[in-house]
């Protein structure tokens, strides 16, 4: 049968949509709500990209992810952040030791790097050289040391988590840093109802199992093909268009764009919902993105991407108040006519 | 297979487009409905007080240039095809469906994903197209119909009209040709004025114009048979007014200098009289000294210190000059014979003035042809008066004109009315009386209210003087009593001043030699110096100065402490300090003994 087929086509994105849901199953038997924040991450695992959460502590964004891992059946990493973390520690070093002859000689001791899916907990406490070894291993995807260059098992995803509140000894990451990950997503407080059943789960006997419903080929194998989701131009210029929005000195930039941002969106934030709109649009049983895809991807597209000024600090400026801004006063296809 | 057939998403979206036209000008006719039913209120009233009986037609009208105007502004606002199908797509809720078929199916070898998308978006699009109606309606709001009840009721107004008065009706053949011939001679005039021989009167070509609508008029007269006296004098009033205009902007040629710049080139003995000749504002006499000038530094015999002055003269005077002056003609001329001479290039300089001189020559040529202008304006209205004979007044009524030509313009509202002037159209505006809203400082002009030094009551027969029994004007208090302290030149400056600015704005008064007034009937009012007054010193239109007397009284300041005290503390601090002191022991009985003895003076004099 021809893979390019739209018939095959239309088969394998029908089979993703199941998939997901399951996985999405998969992950609710352990983890309670955060269904956005579930689909998100997983969105986001399916287009490539690593993911920065932000929340404070307690909420389950380290169960989160590991459930995720389990569900996916990839090899968990986990690194435990701190100022005297150096990057051997977390890439790998060449130590002594003895080959089968008794001879002796360097080998090289891998990281945790070298798992699938790697959690980076409180990565702001990391120093700037660590974080900058980690950072390039996730755009490279291989490691080189002593000359000697190791590629990282796919698929490879990196989630990070930050704390929001403790900001004593900590090393806000960089904006290029920080333009490396896909997206960034808050995790919010759990409600009430959530909470009690947080409880009911989590303080018996037994925890919650979580079964294996996707294989790293399989998972490799979507990742190919969501990129066949077609992209019309004029969805493709209003993406354009709302990145363009968060720069202060773009053509039109809104009032408070100007006031309160110093640097606007990346190419890279661009391909970020270029990207995710793709998925939302296969989730959605849709063969071609449209307009309220890139909208819901833009908030954790773009909210990292957005660096306020001095008077944006000062003014407190939330950034997702000034991307809804953007996205409401942002010409939509229907609207940008003549 | 039509293109239909083969494209049906793009003839889908050309249908959706004009579903969406048609929308948006019935929502534009919405929109602009209550306006056009306000301009129809006003053209029925204009059609009211006209007595054109053309309601029908212009009722009509009115309604085709909406319906056309809101069709206008649609079609230039119109979507494009694919923003046509988004708008669908977005009302009909399908997520871009059929705007991303619209960009795929125009491809030649489409993706597998978007053949897969066209796969699936054309039927659906086969089963929507019914549906569009519901979708995108085309609804007509209430708005728009009352346009048209409006227009029509307009249209019907006009059969109730009643029928036109005598001096409405078409023109009796004999008057028509004393119209002809009238217009013939303005004609000849107009031409008279555009002939070669007045080479600079400037804006020639507008001249011409004139001249040939007159001749226009005349042509217009002998050929149309229906022409009302009304639109005849209406004709002729346009044509007056035009003149008017044409000799108004001959007059704003002209360029008021700032006083600084003119004292200035006072000061110097070589530029005072060209100082005093642009003070007195006599185009003649400027280009006069102007030539002088320059031929002095175009002569041969001019020598360096001559030069050194003339340079040093052009050089205080500019510095002193307001930016506006340093851009007018005069003050361009002075710059660039000041740069030549700081290049020590006195006949460059020179030609600077000459050029000066024809300028201001040709500035003297404009004036007598404004002033021949407005004697045309003047021949073109008293020729409607031989027209129509005793009727004029009330025809140029109807015809909503001022019988007083000129002298009813809206600026001259607030003067009272003279008797008919029976020498011409004029009536009793004459151009030697100052223009309103233009009043020249620093020169009082004839005619305006002069006080006499010392008493602050205008001299008998000043054209300005309040009328008795008329009550007093609001602007002569202040411009008629001069201020005590004051010089008297400066009394009768500013008083002369006041009195030509409250002609300017129009506060009343009558033309000079109109009104009496005997001597000292306005007693002069007190000045109290210790309040505080103005001055107004007029003689150069500087404007008010304030001048304000402070009174302060002697105050006393007493210590409260005595002195004697105070200097026994210091030398109690000065004797323990002497204790802490490294003093020689030699000396320290000395010191001490200059101590005792200072106390003990001080403690005498307590």
């Amino acid at each position: 049968m021809n893979a390019d087929a739209p018939e095959t086509l239309a088969r394998r994105l029908e089979d993703f949509r199941t998939r997901f849901q399951r996985l999405m199953d998969e992950v609710h038997r352990a983890i309670v709500g955060y269904d956005d924040l579930i689909t998100d991450c997983l969105v986001t695992l399916f287009c490539q990209g690593h993911v920065l959460l932000e929340g404070v502590p307690g909420i389950g964004k380290t169960y989160l992810v590991r459930m995720v891992a389990k569900a996916l059946g990839l090899r968990f990493g986990r690194i435990q952040c701190t100022p005297d973390l150096m990057p051997a520690d977390i890439l790998g070093t060449h130590i002594l030791g003895e080959t089968a002859g008794g001879a002796r000689a360097f080998r090289f001791e891998k990281g945790p790097v070298f798992n699938n899916i790697i959690l980076v907990d409180e990565i702001n406490r990391a120093t700037p050289k660590t974080q900058a070894a980690l950072l390039e291993v996730m755009q490279e995807r291989r490691v080189t040391a002593g000359g000697e260059t190791f590629d990282l098992p796919r698929p490879f995803f990196v989630l990070a988590t930050q704390n929001p509140i403790e900001m004593e000894g900590t090393y806000p990451l960089p904006e290029a840093q920080l333009d490396r990950f896909l997206v960034k997503l808050h995790v919010p407080f759990p409600g009430r109802d959530e909470l009690v059943e947080i409880s009911r789960r989590t303080t018996g006997f037994t925890e919650p199992v979580v079964d294996t419903v996707m294989t790293g080929e399989e998972l490799i194998e979507i990742q190919r093909l969501l990129p066949q989701v077609p992209v019309a131009d004029p969805v493709a210029f209003y993406a354009a268009q709302l990145v363009l929005g968060t720069h202060p000195d773009g053509d039109g930039a809104l009032e408070p764009v100007s006031r309160f941002v110093a640097y606007g969106a990346s190419p890279r934030g661009l391909q970020a919902l270029v990207r995710g709109a793709r998925t939302y649009s296969a989730l959605d049983g849709r063969t071609a993105a449209g307009v309220e895809d890139v909208r819901r991807f833009a908030r954790p597209a773009l909210r990292h991407r957005v660096i306020l000024n001095f008077e944006g600090e000062a003014e407190s400026v939330n950034v997702d108040h000034l991307l809804g801004e953007i996205i409401d006063r942002t010409p939509t296809p229907a609207e940008a006519d003549t | 297979m039509n293109a239909d057939n083969r494209l049906p998403f793009r003839s889908a979206a050309r249908r959706v487009r004009t579903r969406l036209l048609l929308c948006r000008w019935l929502v534009c006719l919405a929109r602009t409905a209550l306006p056009a039913l306000a301009l129809a209120a006003v053209a029925w009233v204009w059609l009211y007080a006209s007595g054109w009986a053309g309601h029908a037609a212009l009722s009509l009208a009115l309604l085709a240039v909406w319906l056309l105007g809101a069709a206008a502004w649609a079609w230039r606002r119109r979507p494009s095809p694919a923003a046509a199908l988004a708008e669908w797509d977005r009302r009909a809720g399908r997520h871009e469906m059929f705007l991303s078929g619209l960009c795929f199916e125009g491809k030649a070898t489409p993706a597998p994903g978007e053949r897969l998308h066209l796969n699936r978006a054309r039927p659906r699009l086969s089963a929507e197209l019914p549906n569009l109606a519901r979708h995108v309606p085309v609804r007509v709001p209430y708005q728009t119909w009352l346009v048209p009840v409006g227009m029509a009721a307009l249209a019907v107004s006009g059969l109730l009209r009643p029928p036109p008065p005598a001096e409405d009706r078409p023109m009796p053949e004999n008057a028509r040709a004393k119209a002809v011939r009238e217009v013939e001679e303005l004609a000849e005039e107009a031409d008279r004025l555009a002939r070669p021989d007045e080479e600079d009167t400037p804006r020639s070509e507008t001249l011409e114009k004139l001249k040939k609508r007159l001749e226009q008029s005349a042509e217009q007269l002998k050929a149309a048979g229906d022409q009302t006296p009304r639109e005849v004098l209406a004709d002729l009033e346009a044509r007056a007014r035009q003149a008017e205009q044409l000799a108004d902007q001959l007059d704003a040629a002209a360029e008021p200098l700032s006083s600084d710049m003119i004292a200035e080139l006072e000061r110097h003995a070589d530029t005072a009289d060209l100082g005093d000749a642009l003070r007195a504002g006599k185009p003649e006499a400027i280009a006069e000294e102007a030539d002088r000038l320059g031929n002095r530094l175009k002569s041969d015999a001019l020598t360096l210190r001559e030069g050194a002055r003339m340079k040093n003269a052009l050089g205080q005077a500019l510095k002193v000059a307001k930016p506006s002056n340093r851009k007018s003609v005069t003050g361009r001329h002075l710059r660039r014979s000041h740069q030549h001479l700081q290049r020590n290039r006195p006949k460059q300089a020179g030609r600077q003035f000459g050029n000066l001189a024809r300028h201001f020559r040709r500035a003297a040529r404009r004036r007598a042809a404004r002033q021949r202008l407005q004697q045309l304006a003047n021949r073109i209205r008293a020729a409607g008066r031989r027209l129509f004979g005793k009727q004029s007044g009330r025809l140029q009524r109807l015809a909503g004109m001022p019988t007083g030509g000129s002298q009813a313009r809206p600026s001259l509202r607030g003067m009272r009315p003279l008797p008919s002037n029976p020498q011409g159209g004029l009536g009793g505006w004459r151009p030697q009386s100052g223009r309103p809203g233009r009043p020249r400082p620093g020169r009082p002009r004839p005619g305006a209210a002069a006080p006499v030094p010392g008493t602050g009551v205008p001299a008998p027969g000043a054209g300005r003087a309040p009328v008795p029994g008329a009550g007093q004007c609001a602007g002569q208090g202040a411009g008629q009593a001069p201020v005590p302290g004051a010089g008297q030149g400066a009394g009768q400056g500013a008083a002369g001043a006041a009195g030509a600015m409250a002609a300017a704005a129009g506060t009343g008064g009558l033309e000079a030699g109109v009104g009496t007034e005997p001597y000292g009937n306005i007693a002069t009012r007190l000045f109290e110096a210790a309040t505080t007054g103005v001055v107004e010193p007029g003689a150069r239109g500087e404007g008010p100065a304030e001048v304000r007397a402070v009174g302060a009284g002697p105050h006393t300041e007493a210590s409260t402490r005595p002195s004697q005290e105070v200097a026994m503390e210091v030398i109690r601090a000065e004797e323990e300090a002497l204790a802490e002191e490294p003093i020689p022991l030699t000396r320290r009985r000395q010191v001490r003994r200059y101590f005792a003895a200072l106390r003990r003076q001080i403690q005498d004099e307590r």
